[in-house]
This record gives C-alpha cells, structure tokens and sequence, in this order.
C-alpha cells in the first residue's frame, strides 16, 4: 500500500494506493495520522478510490488510527469508496462510525 | 608419543637429505664465524674482499634456509592437517563450542608456537566476554588480558572484521600489554557471517613469530569453530519450532475442545458446523448449544486477524457468550456487554464479528443480533428465495457504547439457514474473483435436498472446484468456518 498525504485548507487528505490487508501497513498508516495530529491537523479525508482490496485487517488498521483522531476531537471521512469496499463498511456496520462520500471535494465540504 | 601420531613427522629431519642441509648449514655458520674472527680492519684492501664472502655465505645461508624449510614444509602440513581433521571429525559429534575451543587450544601447541593463548567467545547482546580459556598468562595480570578486549588489538578488529599479525608489538600502538615477555601476536576473529561473536589470540615472546602461514591456519580454525556455533544455533532453532509446533498441537487440540463435538439431530430441525483453521489454530467460532429444550442457542464469529492471538480473543468470545447466556439477558443487552468486555482484552486495530441467534422450536421464530458479521443466507424451500439476516449493529471489541437492534424472522418447514466467516465469499480464483456471495448461493440451491452436514460438504466441494484445489484440501488461505440449520420438511 502507498500513502500520499496532502494538505489543504487544514483538512489532511490521505491517498491510499493498493491493497489494505494489515501487515506492515498497519503502522505505515499510524504513523502518518499521528504525525499530522503531532502538527495540530484534525479532519482527515481518506480517498479510497485506488484501494483494490481490504479485509477485516485492512480495516482494523483504520479503526486504530480514528481512535486518537477522535480523541483530539477530530474526524475521518471516508471518500470514493469502491463497490468491495463498501460491502465490508456495510457488513461490519462501520457506516455507523465514518461517514463515506461520494468524493474527496464533498468529504471536504463536509468538515465546513 | 604415538608412533602413527603427528609427532613422527618431526622426526623426518633427522635422516636423509635433511641431514645433508643441516649439515650444508652447520658448515655454513662456522664458515661465518670464521669470517667473524677475521674480520679486518675497515676501508683495508682486504675489507671489500672480506665483505663478498660474507655476503656470498650468507646467500647460501638463505638458500639452505629455504631448502630446509620446503623439507619441513610436509612434516608441517601433516600435523596442520591432523589437527584440522581431529576438529573435523570431532564437529560430527555431539561437541559443544567450548569444547571445540578447548581441542584447538590443546592441539595447537604441535602446530603453531606461542607461549600464551587465549580463546574469547563474546556475549551477543553487549560483546563483553561470555568465555574464555586462557594459557601462559600471569594470573594477577588476567584483568589485564580481559581489557585486551576493548584497548587492544582485539578492539581494533572488532571495528574492521580482518584478523592481523603484529611482527613486533613493541612498535605497535594497537597492542595492549597484559604480558611482559610478548614480542609478536596473531588474532583473528571468529566471524559468523559479519558478526564477530569471539576471538584467537596467540602471543609469543619471539620476534616475527607468526606469517601469513599461521595467520591462514587460525582462520581455518576460526571458521570451523563458527560452523560449530552455527549447527548449535540451527539445532536450538530446530528444537525450539519443534516445541512451539508441539505447543500448536495442544492449543489446536484445546480450541477443538471449545466447538461442538457433534451436530444436532433433533426430529423438528438439526445444525451442523465445521472449522477449518488455515493455520494450526484460529479466529473464527461455530457453537450451538441447548438453552433450554425449546431454544437453541447458536453462534458464529469471527476475530479479525489469525494465528494465536486470535485464538485467545476467539476463546474469550466464547466464554462470554457462554456467561452471559446463562444469566438470560436480553439478546441486545447481551452484545453491547459482551462489546464492553472485548473493548478491554482487544488490541487497538482488533475486533470480533459475531452472530447470535436464538431459536425457539415450537414457534420456528429465529431471534438474533448480527454484529458486524457476513449476513447468513436464509434459504426459504417454497419460494426458493434467499434472504440476508442483517440487524444488529456494530462489530464488537472497536467501539465503546455500542447499540444493538434485535432481528426476527419466521422459519417454514424445509427452509435452511446458512452461516458463514468471510474465508468463505473472499476466497480467489486464479483469476482474482471471488467465491462471493454467488457462489454461495448458487451452492446452496444445488444442495437444497441435503441434510446439514450435506450442505456444509457440498459448499465446501464448490468453494474447491471455485478454487481450482485438490478434493482432499481441508486447509484454505483463510480461516473458513460453516454452519447450516435446516427445518425439517413437514
């Protein structure tokens, strides 16, 4: 999986590339959420549009870095989620806790 | 001395055309003595007469010299190659490093010459000395000779991983005094691949004792007793995988323990389950269970993640089902505290998803909470359509104060309920598409005249063809795990 983060507006847009299957990912992507929360930035939009596949590990790398985000009062947005992808949020009623949009320019809009 | 032993090569010298060189030599030193004696008097016309027969007799005195030597040089092979064929033979038994060490230590002296020797093996974690054996040492100056270590030359190698001859140790400022006879040393480390884990170190109290023939001889040496240390740590290695894999054995054993012995054959409705870890233990979970003679309890989940560490969190899913079944809470109630209890014993990016169902036999009425889990397939036999059992909520273990909503539907005669874990649907083809939920359902249909066990079979015989795996396969990339409730016809 490759990151790329980019900052506008405050609001952190984390790119994700490849697959989300847990492994050393894991704390690859930790470790870029804390450093941006290190620096003060709150509102994460995830751009998923380019994740070909994730299982339960995948997500649970997610799960673990929303934790210290909403501690610091801040939030995850999910964008462009593919149509695989989606099953597992509906499945694991993880749509009760990130809220999806349908692109990165809304899921941004959606922290105004 | 055993005659057959290597000492006899030694006495090669005292024969043949040795003798004729040691003869040639002897003639020589007195040769020069003599010249010694007559030495005249300087820039007199007899001096640079006198100069060319000295020269000339020492010539031939290297000339000797080197005869002799390539006459020895055979006598010297032998007991070398003795010694390294006495550790070659002693590296197939059972021999520990130490003792090797001690062997070359014990034998070296018919080889190389020293008057003080030390063997050093170093602890891993911090390099200082975790053994030793040393000879020819005074014993009030030993904590000189362990400073060596860092101050030395043993210090320097350490930083650049070649072994070295110091000719004279007078002149050089690497060399530690903790002898007050030493005039040369060899050292050379004992490499395991690029690490140094000890050293030789031999000391004379001659000058230019060791060449690059010593100095060749003791890497040898110090490779064979890498290779010792090396087969000692693959055979620790070995044991210790046989022992981990025993200890798998066991908790294999204790989780098949924790699921039902055998299905549930009753006259109105039977289950059936199987679990097939991918690794010898894993996360996903099947039970059913009587609760009372009408409602059967019944449990599929799934921890995220495989392996041991999944295993325990799998066991503690049970136990709390289990616990809180007994004290007949609400269905709800009972996941959002089994969510508080797995919030404390998960990591941070560990979860669990679980079904659980009631079902009351004289009603036909299935009661359940879906958390977070691959939605079961109701198959109804009159119509042939096939719902998805979804309410519940969140996935457990994630997420404090977590709500649960209670599902409920109404099973006819000859309907059948089909639950599974994800290793299931997410299973490849060699072409990267899933089992999915088309192959379940297409399975499902084809086996809609089976018993339980049947359907279970038969999906697993789907999902293998999908795969393209052998019939006899039982161990699949993913922990799988299938349970199926099927009512009887009326």
């Amino acid at each position: 999986m490759k990151i790329s983060a980019e900052s506008r507006d405050n609001i952190v847009v984390l790119t994700l590339k490849g697959n989300l299957l847990g492994g050393p990912d894991a704390d690859s992507f930790y470790n870029e959420v804390k450093s941006f929360l290190d620096k003060g930035n709150r509102q994460f939009v995830l751009d998923l549009s380019n994740v070909k596949l994730m299982n339960s590990s995948g997500l649970g790398i997610l799960i673990k870095a929303l934790k210290p985000v909403r501690e610091a009062g801040g939030d995850f947005h999910l964008a462009s989620v593919t149509e695989k992808i989606d099953s597992l949020f509906m499945i694991t009623k993880l749509y009760q806790v990130f809220k999806s949009f349908p692109n990165v320019e809304q899921a941004s809009r959606a922290f105004e | 001395m055993n005659p057959a032993g290597p000492e006899s090569a030694m006495s090669v010298h005292n024969s043949g055309p040795e003798r004729d060189v040691l003869d040639a030599l002897r003639q020589l030193v007195e040769r020069l003595e003599g010249l010694r004696q007559q030495k005249p008097a300087p820039s007199s016309q007899a001096s640079s007469a006198w100069l060319l027969h000295v020269r000339q007799a020492l010539e031939e005195l290297d000339v000797s010299t080197a005869r002799l030597r390539d006459l020895l040089e055979p006598a010297r092979t032998l007991r070398e190659n003795h010694l390294l064929r006495e550790i070659g033979r002693r590296l197939g038994t059972d021999l520990g490093t130490e003792s090797l060490a001690l062997l070359i230590m014990d034998t070296l002296g018919g080889v190389v010459d020293f008057d003080a020797a030390g063997i050093y093996f170093l602890d891993p974690r911090d390099a200082t000395i975790r053994w030793e054996s040393l000879r020819g040492y005074d014993t009030d100056k030993l904590h000189l000779v362990r400073q060596k270590l860092d101050r030395g030359i043993m210090g320097w190698i350490a930083r650049h991983k070649v072994s070295v001859v110091l000719p004279d140790v007078r002149v050089d400022p690497r060399y530690f005094n903790a002898r007050d006879h030493t005039l040369s040393e060899l050292v050379v480390p004992i490499l395991l691949e690029d690490r140094i884990i000890g050293f030789f170190n031999l000391e004379s109290d001659r000058i230019a004792s060791y060449g690059e023939q010593e100095q060749i001889l003791m890497e040898v040496l110090a490779s064979q007793v890498a290779q010792t240390v090396e087969n000692t740590l693959l055979r620790a290695d070995r044991e210790e995988r046989r022992r981990v894999q025993a200890d798998l054995k066991v908790a294999r054993s204790i989780q098949r323990s924790l699921l039902p012995k055998t299905d549930l054959h009753l006259h109105d409705v039977e289950v059936a389950g199987l679990n097939l870890p991918s690794t010898e233990v894993g996360g996903d979970y099947f039970d059913h269970f009587m609760i009372t003679p009408q409602d059967i309890g019944l449990v599929i989940a799934d921890v995220a993640g495989k392996g041991i560490p999944a295993s325990l969190l799998m066991a503690s899913v049970r136990t709390g089902i289990h616990i809180l079944t007994q004290y007949r809470l609400d269905m709800a109630g009972m996941l959002s505290h089994l969510n508080e209890h797995l919030l404390e014993v998960t990591a941070a990016d560990s979860f669990v998803t679980v079904f659980y169902a009631v079902y009351h036999r004289p009603s036909r009425r299935l009661t359940y909470v879906n958390a977070g889990h691959n939605p079961p397939q109701l198959l109804r036999r009159a119509t042939g359509a096939l719902e998805s059992l979804e309410t519940g909520g969140l996935i457990l273990g994630a997420f404090r104060d977590a709500h649960y909503e209670l599902g409920f539907v109404d099973l006819e005669p000859g309907d059948r309920l089909f639950f599974y874990t994800d290793g299931l649907n997410e299973t490849e083809n060699a072409g990267g598409r899933e089992f999915g939920l088309e192959g379940i359902a297409q399975a499902l249909r084809d086996a809609d005249r089976l018993d339980a066990r049947g359907l279970l079979q038969h999906e697993l015989a789907a999902l293998r063809l999908h795969a393209g795996l052998h019939e006899r396969v039982t161990r699949f990339p993913d922990d799988l795990t299938l349970m199926a409730l099927v009512c009887a016809d009326e």
